[in-house]
């Protein structure tokens, strides 16, 4: 091994002479990236700030008690008022106010309409909107009426079948209070929907909150294309001197280590100076991931350093793998695309089916991401896996350059 | 000793072979009575290989080629009057490789390998596709390093580099056979088809 300190000094030099192409190529990839994390993130809360309620126009019987009563608590008390403004709208202008997109849809009530219901006839309610019967609006009001038709029903059967109980069973109850507390219990039910109903979602984000995602998304496809800055310093590599080195004594594994060990370092000074300008963005545009509050980039920085020695070593296998500079940049390309895709880079990993999802989660980048999730979420789940890829990435490279070196 | 032989009969291989590159499934490399290819740490300082190709990191000048191979002492001694001087290899210093001619890169590819004053200096093809001038050069250097003692085995076809050869080989179904080189090209060549 005499000529490991030379040769790896020497290829810290090249990667000396490659620092400044490499530094412009990482600056402006950091930036774009920052920016693909902000602008989703912006945009977000412009959507937010000019978020319109769905516009519903009512038309008809409505200053009958019971449904005047019900609009004044959903627009008054419910949290649906947020999400759903509902208009008073005459007969004769309805049709017009809805062409002219002032409102999403208008529900006509017939006349008599709780009346009607108490006496057990049917008036349907109509729903007109503008899209077929397929926008959300009208989906809204089905699913509405769905919801009431069924609600009534069973209440009414409840409530006749607790009376009929006690009047024939309890004689002691008194049947018509026994059932208007049923009826206020069931009405405190219906009013209460935060009880009604859990929120779930589809996403495997655990607790991690959407910029933590984005953060650890665009991290690792930040790291896996990095890489194509650094093609010059792979591309140019002669065969011929690994055979000589070889014979000479410094095998694969001397040859695989300083060349690895100096684009580590490589990395990291690029890692450094884009760490500057990406936080400033980040501050200016006031990005806020919840995962990092009081100092836990810095943290969340050197506890990512081992997956970013990961991908460097895959990266390098890469290189190994491919000839000349076209190969290379293309299988660097075809790398980030496919496994970033696959651990839920672009799209979160729990769209696509079980078997994809796991198979996405055994290779590199997915094995990263989970590691980079469970930085944020102050696990320690992950870094076996980390290092062991760093292992087998590296052992591979070293099998490759050995055998080219023997050919 | 040049050894001949048409395109693909192994003579890069024997060469690499006895480089120590490839490993070689039988058989012995004697010098001075000892297997250089059991002896890697004595065949790494009596043996010194020149491929076809360029054994040159690219985007590092010639100097910093050069310390791969050289003691500091040794770099310095060698271009103050040494084998580096004859090549001419102080004209490039300070050029990076991947800047370099042909000519010049052969040159510090040569001198590279002779870093460890060696006694046998393997060449395969060392100035195909070089001009006129490049190549005096370097014919002039493996002349000196002949004169010196050393043993040159050349694998080609070129007839100036067969001319510094005292004995030839002919490379013919994977054996040596000794061969009358006579510098006639017709001949050469109805041998050469032969193998």
């Amino acid at each position: 091994m005499k000529y490991f300190p030379i040769y790896f000094r020497l290829q810290l030099r090249r990667a000396g002479r490659l620092l400044p192409r490499m530094l412009a190529v990482t600056l402006l990839l950091a930036v774009l990236t920052a920016l693909a994390a902000l602008l989703p993130s912006k945009l977000r809360q412009d959507d937010e700030a000019a978020a319109e309620p769905v516009c519903i126009g009512l038309v008809g019987d409505l200053e009958e008690t019971y449904i005047a009563e019900a609009l004044d608590l959903l627009e008054s008390m419910d949290s649906s008022r947020f999400s759903i403004r509902f208009v008073r709208l005459h007969p004769s202008e309805a049709a017009f106010t809805l062409r002219s997109g002032r409102v999403d849809g208008y529900a006509v009530i017939p006349e008599g309409f709780a009346e009607a219901m108490m006496i057990g006839e049917h008036r349907p309610i109509t729903y007109v909107s503008a899209g077929g019967g397929a926008d959300l609006g009208a989906q809204i009001i089905r699913e509405l009426a769905e919801t009431i038709s069924t609600l009534v029903l069973e209440t009414e059967n409840a409530i006749y079948g607790a009376q009929n109980y006690a009047s024939d069973k309890l004689p002691d109850v008194n049947p018509y209070r026994a059932g208007d507390r049923l009826v206020v219990r069931y009405a405190l039910r219906i009013i209460d929907r935060e009880r009604l109903f859990r929120l779930e979602t589809i996403d495997d984000g655990d607790t991690l909150s959407l910029p933590g995602y984005y953060l650890c998304g665009l991290s690792l496809l930040f790291l896996m294309l990095w890489a194509v800055s650094c093609t010059p310093l792979f591309a140019g590599r002669s065969r011929e001197l690994g055979r000589l080195l070889q014979a000479e004594g410094l095998g694969g594994a001397g040859q695989v280590l300083a060349e690895y060990l100096s684009y580590v370092l490589l990395m990291l000074c690029g890692l450094l100076a884009a760490g500057i300008p990406v936080g400033l963005l980040i501050g200016r545009f006031g990005l806020h991931i919840p995962e990092l509050e009081n100092g836990g980039l810095s943290r969340f920085a050197v506890g990512a350093l081992p997956t970013a020695l990961m991908i460097c070593a895959l990266q390098f296998l890469l290189f190994e793998l491919a000839e000349g500079t076209v190969g290379g940049v293309l299988l660097q390309f075809l790398n980030a695309a496919a496994q970033g895709y696959l651990a839920g880079c672009f799209y979160p990993a729990s769209f696509f089916p079980e078997g994809l999802r796991r198979f996405g989660a055994m290779l590199p980048a997915g094995v990263g991401m989970a590691r980079l999730r469970a930085l944020l979420l102050h696990e320690s789940g992950g870094a076996g896996a980390v290092w062991l890829w760093l292992l087998l990435t590296l052992l591979a490279a070293v099998l490759l350059r050995s055998r080219r070196n023997r050919s | 000793m040049g050894i001949l032989g048409a395109n693909g009969t192994g003579k890069s291989t024997l060469l690499k072979i006895l480089a120590g590159v490839l490993r070689p499934n039988d058989g012995r490399f004697l010098w001075q009575g000892e297997d250089l290819l059991r002896k890697p740490r004595l065949r790494a300082s009596a043996v010194a290989y020149v491929p076809q190709g360029t054994p040159l990191i690219e985007e590092l000048s010639a100097r910093d080629n050069l310390r791969l191979w050289y003691e500091p002492e040794a770099l310095g001694r060698s271009l103050d009057g040494g084998v580096l001087r004859q090549l001419g290899v102080d004209e490039f210093l300070n050029t990076a490789a991947a800047q370099l001619s042909g000519g010049m890169r052969k040159r510090l590819s040569i001198g590279c390998a002779l870093a460890r004053d060696p006694s046998i200096l393997l060449l395969d093809e060392p100035t195909a596709a070089l001009d006129l001038v490049a190549k005096e050069r370097i014919l002039r250097c493996f002349e000196n390093f002949r004169r010196s003692g050393g043993l040159l085995v050349i694998a080609s076809h070129d007839p100036w580099e067969l001319e510094l050869c005292d004995e030839w080989r002919l490379l013919r179904g994977g054996v040596l056979e000794p061969y009358a080189y006579t510098g006639e090209r017709g001949r050469l060549i109805r041998d050469l088809e032969q193998t």
